[in-house]
């Protein structure tokens, strides 16, 4: 931890509310495929769509609430371990970032 | 601090002049002034300002706080005066964030989770908080942490 701002290294995900659109901005981390918006062209409407199972919609909405509070929790930690650094300085705060970048990388999939 | 030591000392000695009695407080130069840590309550109060900026004009007469509690609690407070009972009012909305999504607590026992538009807009002033408490507060960039050099017209010469 000789570097303070170490803890920063984990960059902090690139949200868009709106329909998550910016794929290629959760390179870092990915977002479960069914939010993921096709990178070329619109697809062509087909005549008939395939019955979407509700079960799988659900699924797919909690998903979504997952990513959203992980990635309001990343927020809420980042400010809280800048404000711990300014009250009492970097040393005695250092590991609290780490602790829970590192819980989130492995939530996220990305350790090892 | 200082005062609170001096009024203790003045009710020990029984005299309003210490230096009578051969007691010198230590006084805090401006440089320790300027450099003392501030405390949890004094930044959430200063983030609490651009929180309060968020959601556009505040309505004349309301006072709006909207900040930061913990990793995992964002609190909306508001307060204003009803036109036609010069009653004070107030509204404390508590935003938890849970792992299957973010819960609205209000008074009177009435919860429920964020969903559509509202969701999407709370998203979205969670994010600007952060970026501006980041850059105005903290004066550190939101990506990597890093302390932004602070301008100081003494040293600018």
């Amino acid at each position: 931890m000789g570097n303070s701002y170490e803890s920063f290294d984990q960059p902090l995900r690139e949200f868009m509310p709106a329909g998550f659109a910016d794929v290629q901005s959760h390179d870092t981390y990915p977002l479960p495929k069914s939010h993921r918006t096709p990178r070329e062209t619109v697809p062509v409407q087909t005549a008939v769509e395939p019955p979407v199972q509700p079960r799988e919609a659900k699924r797919a909405d909690l998903d979504n609430a997952r990513e959203i509070a992980r990635y309001l929790q990343d927020i809420g930690a980042r400010i809280e371990y800048v404000r711990t650094r300014e009250t009492s300085g970097v040393a005695s705060t250092a590991n609290t970032y780490q602790q829970a970048s590192v819980g989130s990388q492995s939530d996220y999939g990305l350790a090892g | 601090m200082a005062g609170f030591l001096k009024k203790t000392l003045t009710l020990i000695t029984g005299t309003d002049d210490l230096a009578s009695v051969g007691i010198t407080l230590p006084k805090m130069t401006a440089h320790q002034r300027a450099h003392k840590r501030p405390t949890e309550r004094e930044l959430i109060q200063k983030e609490s300002e651009i929180g309060s900026q968020l959601f556009g004009p505040i309505p004349a007469g309301h006072h709006r706080q909207f900040f930061n509690l913990d990793r995992s609690t964002w609190i909306w407070y508001e307060e204003w005066v009803d036109p036609t009972t010069k009653k004070r009012q107030e509204a404390t909305i508590r935003y938890e964030i849970h792992q299957n999504g973010i819960l609205k607590a209000q008074e009177g026992a009435r919860y429920n989770f964020l969903e559509g538009q509202e969701l999407t807009n709370f998203i979205t002033a969670v994010q600007i908080y952060y970026e501006r408490t980041m850059r105005e507060i903290y004066h550190c960039d939101p990506t990597t942490g890093q302390k932004h050099p602070v301008f100081t017209p003494s040293r600018a010469v």
